[in-house]
């Protein structure tokens, strides 16, 4: 009952409001959110949007440095110990007023075992909210936990009980202090918002945001062209093609931290042989594929992308990573198949990057006599092969790493964790990636993570091409228009649009 | 009378003009599907041969380069081969297996025609297109299994069609007549029926060529048929839409093609008709 | 009449009951499910965690029960909820089957208009210049692909036709009626076109065969107009099979919607099964799969009662 009051008022109110002149923003985007919990945050672009409906303590600004969100201050007190100072006067959309107890509550219901939080590792250390008053408290980990400030940035969404209590499911709906709340989000259709009215922070020129989903690509081109969008989001180079000669579209572009993997099964032969997987590291001709298949827009990458600044290690220092037909063919002939072999590659069928790189690896296999047939599989199937069985030859994806560098590594090659798809398994890189994340000192880690990118090049379980770039494509009507590193919505409570 | 032999052979043509235009058109598909690949200036999948996106009727180029920089011409003309091969393969499949089924299951009637007959409403009773989707999600795409998805998809029809040809044939007096002397039944079916039902599986099936060759196109649209880097026409179609603002041929070329292969089946179709069924023929 | 209708739907149980078990069999055998996809490829989440997660949606339940249990859920008029947000599939399916049914019409009603007169000419002029032109043209207009064609709509309309028809999407619900009509435009020109030539050819062969019979030649001979000949006599006669052909064909249109759903991103029925499939929301999948079935079985239901209201002579016994 109460709910369809609240429905039959927000109709009113919405029908109401299209009398006066609305500043709407419609902006298309590819890929649905899933889910909106902040608790529950499975991939990226449900991470953008938690972090625009339910800010954290801290943010990345725009060279993916930490600064304070809902946080006006953070001391780290020692190796185990951080200290934070909330805002004065944030308020929830529901009126209720931020306090450290909020920040508690967030961080217990992420760590709650009966709330599935499947990217809440970086969290997973802190064993205390201690609260100091109303707007400072401590964290505690047992153990030192270098990544834990990246944890908060990315994977937490500060929330109240109140809101948990209300709405029992926050998939679809929920109250964050955001500048824009959540109206109605329709799966796979759209997800609105509008002006969040007390808003502590500067006002924001816009009344309503509308994220449009289509999936594909031409539709999403298309919409835009025709001016039914006002900005839209693309991952693949070639759809944003065509849209920079269109007069008025301005192209921008980041080299978000998401990276090209090509995984080898290093269960299997004869990818369980390393001198076999050196050489076919060593026959891909990368910056090609960078010139030709992203338009020029990708960079060459190891294991860590360049747009992770000091971490990343430039690629020519990595054995394999400059092309060498010669070397690779030496490789495959010690490995006892100097004719080459034949085996299958997976790619991701709605992904036409990932196809077209697919086939011009293809091509570069051939030249030494690696005879790969592509295996274009719809995405529930290859995460079903890849994921749940770990049932497959070699098969390339793009994944976002970024923040810190051991969510590029711990993740994917130690060992015991379950997300180690390729079945790498070295004691030594092990032992390095425990280090990496307890050391607290900067430079220490640096030379770890060095270390690390040298061993995994080198070895090469999983073979990096390069860094994918995301592009916002926005007609000149939009103002103040920022393409935040990692694509994150942060900058929309400055955007304006001229009518 | 030695003279019209040669003459009756040529009948059918003076008969419908549809004939021709269709027999025409597919001796020079069957060139292309035959030939093609000796006669394309580059290997289909080969990246880089010209620059990207060049445009068609210049350079060396006659119809472009796709956006890896792959001769359009020689993957179109490689495409009659892909694109082909699954319609070919399916329509065959569709025709035996459908109409044997149908025939089997008309001429013995009871349970074996109860069951067949209600599995082949089931099929039918979802669209085409949607079931296929379903299909290949379960099985995956490829080629092999395109060409299962459309013949499945269509055999049901075939059945319905061997069914009632075999239905109205045994009213009739020759069969009867087989019968009553005695001649075994696998035999009559054999010896009298299925002659009797060619001709109007043969329109059929050339009909089936041409539903089957859109139905392949639009599941390669979807990414869920031939699989890239063969380059199959709905395929090409698929991802030339990406660039159909800048470079509107890499769309035009496969879709006349599709056009122009399906139109052949159609006129096939409406020629055999024209020659084959009584009915217009007597008009 | 009413006993015909009885016997139609007797015959209709048995069948029902595989239509269900195929509906919620397929989707099922499809590899993958729900979860795996909504976890997607960054989490950490252990096998345990994910096993919960299934049964949590009932997805852990043998073939056998999730059968009986749909069955059960059906005979009380419940379609079920989305696995994927869990909310009722009833007001989701309802809407997406009126913005498709909106293009499935709007297709229709142009190609009646176009076809069935291009058909009358082609048989009254037949065997003259105009008649192999329409038939070329009927058959280039059934070989085109209809992804082919909504493409190279959508190109036209971004190019020369700027701002007239929307290139994506669906109207605002509670949007005036017009609205609708502009947006199910071009998925609806583009479906219409394959239907228009099926309908011409139809139309000109049927019309054919009826101007040969014996009435048509002694209403000429009786001094019949030409005019009232072709329409009031010979056309009523031919509606028969065109109307049988297009309820065959009802399949093909609702096939060709999936595609240009996708083209147009017009949220209909195609667009919902082709997500549906790629999220492994059963529920979705098999309601929808089964109420396409029915509709499929409710037109050829209407099409032979047509049969009637078209010939009176047909009596159903």
């Amino acid at each position: 009952m109460k709910r369809t009051v609240l429905a039959v008022i927000t109709c009113i109110v919405l029908l109401a409001s299209f009398g006066f002149a609305q500043k709407t923003l419609r902006f298309g985007i590819p890929v649905d959110p899933i889910n909106l919990d902040p608790a529950q945050m499975s991939h990226m672009v449900a991470h953008r949007f938690v972090a625009f409906l339910y800010p954290s303590l801290l943010k990345y600004d725009n060279n993916l440095a930490l600064v304070g969100d809902l946080a006006e201050s953070y001391n780290v007190i020692d190796d185990t110990t951080y200290e934070f100072t909330l805002r004065e006067g944030v308020t929830f959309h529901h009126g209720e007023e931020i306090t450290s107890e909020h920040v508690k509550f967030s961080i217990e219901r992420l760590l709650d075992p009966d709330v599935p939080s499947p990217e809440a590792f970086e969290l997973e250390p802190i064993t205390e909210v201690e609260i100091i008053d109303d707007r400072t408290f401590r964290l505690h980990t047992e153990e030192p936990f270098a990544p834990i400030l990246h944890g908060i940035a990315f994977g937490l969404g500060i929330h109240s009980a109140e809101t948990v209590e209300e709405y029992g499911d926050l998939r679809f709906q929920g109250s964050g202090s955001g500048p824009f709340e959540l109206v109605e989000y329709r799966a796979n259709e759209i997800v609105v918002f509008e002006r969040y009215e007390d808003y502590d922070g500067p006002r924001p020129p816009l009344d309503r945001v509308e994220f449009h989903v289509i999936t594909d690509d031409v539709a999403r081109s298309t919409a835009l062209s025709a001016g039914d969008l006002d900005v839209a989001e693309f991952l693949s180079p070639r759809a944003v093609l065509p849209l920079r000669s269109v007069d008025g579209l301005n192209v921008d572009y980041t080299g978000q931290p998401s990276i090209s993997h090509f995984h080898l099964n290093t269960r299997r032969e004869p990818f369980d042989d390393v001198r076999v997987r050196q050489a076919m590291s060593c026959a891909l001709d990368r910056q090609a594929i960078a010139d030709i298949v992203f338009v020029g827009d990708a960079e060459p990458t190891g294991p860590v992308p360049p747009s992770m600044g000091a971490w990343a290690l430039p690629v020519d220092e990595f054995e394999c990573y400059t092309r060498d037909l010669e070397r690779s063919r030496e490789l495959l002939a010690e490995a006892g198949y100097p004719d080459g072999f034949s085996s299958t590659m997976i790619g991701r069928a709605d992904n036409s990057t990932d196809i077209d790189q697919l086939q011009m690896m293809a091509e570069q296999f051939a030249e030494v006599g690696i005879d790969m047939e592509i295996r274009q599989l719809e995405w529930g199937e290859m995460l079903d092969l890849w994921i749940t069985q770990k049932n497959f030859d070699t098969l390339l994806i793009g994944s976002s790493t970024g923040r810190d560098p051991d969510a590029n590594f711990y993740r994917r090659f130690h060992s015991e964790s379950e997300r180690n798809t390729v079945g790498y398994n070295n004691p030594e890189v092990d032992e390095l990636m425990e280090r990496g994340r307890t050391t607290i000192d900067q430079e220490e880690r640096y030379e770890i993570y060095a270390e690390l990118q040298r061993i995994i090049a080198n070895e090469a379980p999983k073979i990096f091409t390069v860094q994918v770039p995301l592009y916002h494509v926005y007609w000149d009507r939009v103002q103040n228009w920022e393409t935040h590193p990692m694509g994150m919505y942060y900058h929309l409570g400055q955007v304006d649009i001229e009518e | 009378m030695r003279a019209t032999g040669y003459r009756s052979l040529l009948l059918p043509f003076h008969r419908s003009v549809e004939l021709s235009i269709g027999t025409v058109m597919f001796v020079v598909l069957m060139l292309l599907f035959i030939l093609g690949p000796s006669l394309a200036p580059h290997p289909p999948s080969q990246m880089g041969v010209g620059e990207p996106f060049a445009p068609a009727l210049e350079g060396n180029h006659l119809l472009g380069t796709d956006e890896l920089g792959r001769d359009v011409l020689s993957r179109v003309v490689h495409g009659t081969r892909y694109s082909l091969l699954v319609t070919l393969a399916s329509a065959l499949m569709a025709t035996v297996v459908g109409g044997l089924v149908g025939m089997l299951a008309g001429f013995f009637g009871g349970w074996l025609d109860i069951v067949v007959m209600r599995i082949a409403d089931l099929m039918l009773s979802f669209p085409g297109l949607l079931l296929a989707i379903v299909i290949v999600a379960i099985i995956g795409p490829g080629i092999t299994n395109t060409a299962i998805v459309i013949s499945a998809v269509y055999a049901p029809r075939v059945s319905r069609i061997g069914r009632g040809a075999v239905l109205s044939a045994k009213e009739n007096d020759y069969v009867t007549a087989a019968n009553a002397l005695g001649v075994r039944s696998l035999r009559v079916l054999l010896r009298h029926v299925l002659p009797n039902i060619l001709p109007t599986l043969a329109v059929y099936m050339s009909l089936l060529l041409a539903y089957g060759l859109l139905f392949e196109s639009s599941l390669s649209f979807l990414g869920l048929g031939v699989q890239p880097p063969l380059p199959s026409w709905g395929g090409m179609l698929r991802s030339a839409r990406t660039f159909i603002q800048i470079a509107p041929g890499l769309s035009i070329w496969p879709g006349l093609a599709i056009m122009y292969a399906v139109l052949t089946f159609f006129f096939l179709a409406e020629g055999l008709r024209a020659v084959l069924d009584p009915r217009l023929r007597d008009r | 009449m009413l006993i015909y209708t009885l016997r139609r739907f007797l015959q209709l149980t048995p069948m029902l009951l595989g239509v269900i078990l195929v509906v919620m069999l397929l989707p099922r055998l499809v590899p993958g499910d729900v979860v795996t996809i909504m976890l997607g490829s960054e989490s950490v989440i252990s096998p345990d965690r994910a096993a919960e997660m299934r049964s949590l949606l009932g997805l852990d339940r043998t073939i056998p029960e999730q059968y009986w249990d749909y069955l059960n859920a059906l005979a009380q008029g419940d379609l079920g909820n989305s696995l994927r947000t869990g909310r009722s599939l009833g007001p989701l399916i309802a809407d997406r089957f009126i913005l498709t049914a909106n293009v499935a019409l709007l297709a229709l009603m142009m190609a009646i208009i176009v076809g069935i007169p291009l058909g009358v000419i082609g048989a009254r002029y037949r065997r003259s210049r105009w008649s192999i032109l329409l038939q070329t043209f009927s058959l280039v207009g059934l070989s085109l692909p209809t992804f082919w064609t909504g493409t190279i709509l959508l190109l036209v309309v971004t190019f020369y036709l700027e701002g007239v028809f929307p290139t994506i999407g669906s109207a605002a619900a509670g949007a005036p009626w017009y609205e609708h009509l502009r947006y199910a435009f071009l998925p609806a020109l583009t479906l219409a076109v394959p239907v228009t030539a099926v309908l011409a050819r139809i139309t000109q062969s049927a019309m054919i065969e009826v101007l040969a019979q014996d009435y048509i030649t002694v209403a000429r001979a009786k001094g019949v107009g030409e005019r009232v000949v072709i329409f009031k006599h010979a056309l009523r006669n031919s509606l028969i099979p065109v109307v049988t052909e297009l309820g065959l064909q009802a399949g093909l249109i609702l096939g060709g919607v999936v595609t240009i759903e996708l083209v147009f991103s017009y949220p209909g029925v195609g667009l919902l099964v082709l997500t549906a499939i790629n999220q492994r929301d059963y529920p979705i999948l098999q309601s929808v799969l089964l109420i396409v079935s029915l509709l499929f079985f409710i037109i050829n239901y209407l099409v032979d009662l047509s049969y009637g209201f078209l010939n009176p002579r047909i009596t159903y016994t």
